[in-house]
């Protein structure tokens, strides 16, 4: 498979500004060091509790932040052969010159807020557009509505005002505008998590049908991790600013291996009957991202902590066929689970 | 099992200048005594208005216009039971957080910001317990270990005896008004304080002692919402209602809650009446469940009941379209979207979403009606 973007070493801090001089006391380290590969056509779901950087990850990938230091390589496809830009610390007038900001595109999680009130459906699909190309009045107009088509509107809602729609409908406009310039990558930053749940499946199914039919590469910002089985291919689990652990979706669900997935995994409330398993409950916060405990980050709340965990930071390493984890007990972590916890998830 | 708290035909209206949102029409309900019971749906479709409407405390331009909600406060006498909506607000307001509390959505907005945690835990032991802790005061003082300055010992003796008879007499009013003798009311809020660390405590909050001296923006999402949970369960309520109690919390801090409730209802409370969105909670803790869908009840069953054989157009159509952990193929989705409740359609309220609709559903609501054992539903189809 081929790359579409690759992070090495990815950092975003958030400066804390104090004292009389305004100087920069500390910062969040809302992103520490992610080294990620997204490959063409998958979709790679990133979840994690609040406060743990899946957003700003996703968002320092795409350019809306500048990245504190670290790369973010993107494949551009030109003509026949793949060029590697390094879109991180271009410059973004650059960036729009290679026709990079159009190809990497966002949803975001509130359509409420993420769509301007006083900007009518049409102006709101067109805006991407006109930054793009320069197309005739008519022309305009067609390509929205076209656009339209393929996130379930029609003809009938282009002189509509968002606050005309529901929580649903909002959310397809938002998809169109962000698929109106051909984007190739497309950060969704929890897109379900402000609709119902008989709307939410309905907009899953939309996301993956245009996946198919636009050839598009998703990264699936969410905390609910059952729309994350549903829709990723690939799962990564982030923990206060680090990657823990990356494999495939099926693998994450059916053989997890560092502790801090099988508590979130027991910590689904499953809609099943049947389904009975011991729930592990961990305990406390998540500790503060301005002060990230030494060693591993998850050592305070980790059920199986020695004395390495406490004094070293694991890295990411393949264990097979691109299961990647960040534990130093990784090989038993299995074992001791069963041993604490009773069975496991299936 | 008895019956503790009953919805009967509930109807609250909300008029806006838009129109009048019929948000419940017609709510029946059953709850019983030891039981969870989860009541489930789409934002919008009456959950919480329901449970508003329980409490009596719709918010204006809302109304309950009609229906009863009794409530058997003694298991074992079945005619003790009390009309909520014949009784006066001084009824509900010593009712609201003794007998019947609730648990609101956000703790942020719950919780006030500029008063410190013990102080608004302690707020509802002085307004329910003040008789018992004026009593538990006063024995204090007449035990014999009891070391204090002979005069206001005494001086203080008296006046907890008035309090222990009548916290509300006459005669502490006009202490109150005096600077020095109004202090008699530092040793009550000791006490309330004193009680509020105990219960913070049992919520499995580490050093209670320091976090009643904080401030809500001192804590953590999960904490809050503990906290709020040591609010309502400070007076040892029957009837507990937890508002999409877990809903904006992480998915291990939601865990947390889940376990704490689930414990608290063996040990503390007796029931709990469990509003979410959310299927997978509600699998995992409630006994029975009642699913809504704009303004009616559509199905009442029993937990597993209602997962393995739901009878219910929408709540067959709501099981399909959540992800579940074991499964293959697409998700299915419910086609349009929930109705305007300003302009509801006529007959069963599903009947423009349902695959099964049929000539009569447009015409006529369909009652809740048992088809098996302990399983209603409101169908054509039955």
């Amino acid at each position: 498979m081929e790359k579409i973007l690759e992070l090495e070493d990815l950092k975003k801090y958030y400066p804390i500004l104090g004292g009389v001089l305004r100087r920069e006391m500390n910062s969040v380290k809302a992103v520490d060091g992610v080294d990620l590969d997204i490959y063409r056509g998958e979709c790679l779901g990133v979840v994690g509790e609040s406060g743990c950087g899946k957003t700003t990850a996703g968002k320092t990938i795409i350019r809306l932040h500048d990245p504190t230091s670290g790369n973010v390589y993107f494949y551009q496809k030109d003509g026949g052969a793949e060029v590697r830009i390094d879109i991180g610390s271009k410059k973004r007038s650059a960036l729009k010159k290679l026709g990079i900001r159009g190809k990497l595109q966002m949803v975001f999680q509130d359509p409420t807020t993420s769509l301007d009130p006083r900007m009518l459906v049409k102006h709101i699909i067109a805006e991407p557009i006109k930054e793009q190309v320069s197309l005739g009045g008519r022309e305009l107009e067609d390509r929205v509505v076209e656009l339209l088509g393929l996130v379930g509107l029609t003809r009938d809602h282009l002189l509509r005002y968002p606050h005309e729609f529901s929580g649903g409908q909002r959310q397809r406009i938002a998809v169109a505008r962000a698929i109106a310039t051909d984007p190739e990558f497309i950060v969704l930053d929890e897109p379900t998590s402000a609709l119902d749940v008989s709307v939410q499946s309905q907009i899953l199914n939309l996301l993956k049908s245009l996946q198919e039919t636009l050839n598009l590469t998703y990264l699936f910002v969410t905390h609910h991790l059952l729309v994350v089985k549903y829709i990723s291919h690939r799962t990564a689990v982030m923990y206060l600013g680090k990657m823990v652990e990356i494999a495939h979706t099926e693998d994450i669900f059916s053989r997890p291996v560092h502790p801090y997935t099988h508590a979130l995994l027991s910590g689904i409330p499953v809609p099943d009957v049947e389904h009975k398993q011991r729930r592990i409950v961990l305990s406390g916060d998540v500790p503060s991202p301005i002060n990230p405990p030494y060693g591993c980050r998850f050592h305070p709340r980790c059920p199986f902590a020695v004395d390495r965990c406490r004094n070293e930071e694991p890295s990411l390493e393949d264990m097979e066929n691109g299961h990647k984890v960040a534990c130093h007990r990784k090989s038993e972590v299995e074992k001791l689970v069963r041993k604490k916890f009773g069975a496991q998830i299936q | 099992m008895g019956t503790l708290l009953e919805t009967v035909d509930l109807v609250t209206n909300f008029y806006t200048f838009e129109g009048v949102v019929k948000a419940l029409n017609k709510v029946s309900l059953v709850l019983d005594h030891g039981s969870t019971f989860g009541l489930v749906g789409e934002s919008g479709c009456g959950k919480s208005v329901t449970a508003r409407s329980i409490m009596r405390i719709v918010q204006e331009p809302g109304r309950i216009e009609g229906g009863q909600v009794i409530v058997y406060l003694d298991e074992k006498n079945r005619q003790a039971g009390v009309d909520l909506l014949q009784k006066s607000e001084a009824y509900m307001e010593d009712l609201r957080g003794n007998q019947i509390s609730m648990i609101f959505q956000e703790p942020n907005a719950a919780l006030n910001p500029t008063m410190s945690i013990g102080d608004q835990v302690s707020e509802s032991f002085l307004f329910h317990q003040k008789k018992e802790m004026c009593v538990k005061i006063l024995e204090d003082f007449c035990a014999p270990g009891c070391r204090a300055f002979y005069p206001v010992k005494k001086f203080q003796q008296a006046v907890y005896r008035i309090a222990a008879r009548d916290p509300e007499a006459l005669a502490l009013k006009m202490l109150d008004r005096l600077p020095i003798l109004k202090l008699w009311r530092k040793k009550l809020k000791k006490e309330a304080k004193r009680r509020s660390i105990e219960i913070v405590g049992e919520l499995g909050i580490p050093y209670p002692e320091q976090i009643v001296e904080q401030y809500p923006h001192n804590l953590s999402g999960g904490m809050k919402q503990r906290i709020v949970i040591a609010i309502a369960l400070a007076c040892r309520p029957m009837l507990l209602i937890a508002d999409e109690a877990t809903s904006n919390l992480d998915v291990t801090i939601q865990a947390q809650i889940l376990e704490l409730l689930r414990r608290l209802k063996e040990e503390v409370i007796s029931s709990i009446l469990l509003i979410t969105h959310d299927l997978g909670v509600v699998a995992e803790t409630c006994d029975r469940v009642g699913v809504m869908y704009a303004g009616n009840v559509v199905e009442v069953a029993d937990v597993k009941d209602l997962f393995i054989k739901p009878l219910h157009p929408y709540t067959k159509a709501l099981l399909d379209a959540v992800p579940k952990l074991s499964m293959e193929g697409s998700l299915k989705s419910i086609e349009g979207n929930v109705p305007n409740l300003i302009m509801p359609p006529p007959g069963c309220r599903f009947h423009p979403r349902c695959p099964h609709a049929m000539e009569i559903c447009g015409k006529e609501a369909p009652d809740l009606i048992e088809i098996e054992g302990n399983h209603t539903a409101a169908c054509h189809l039955f």
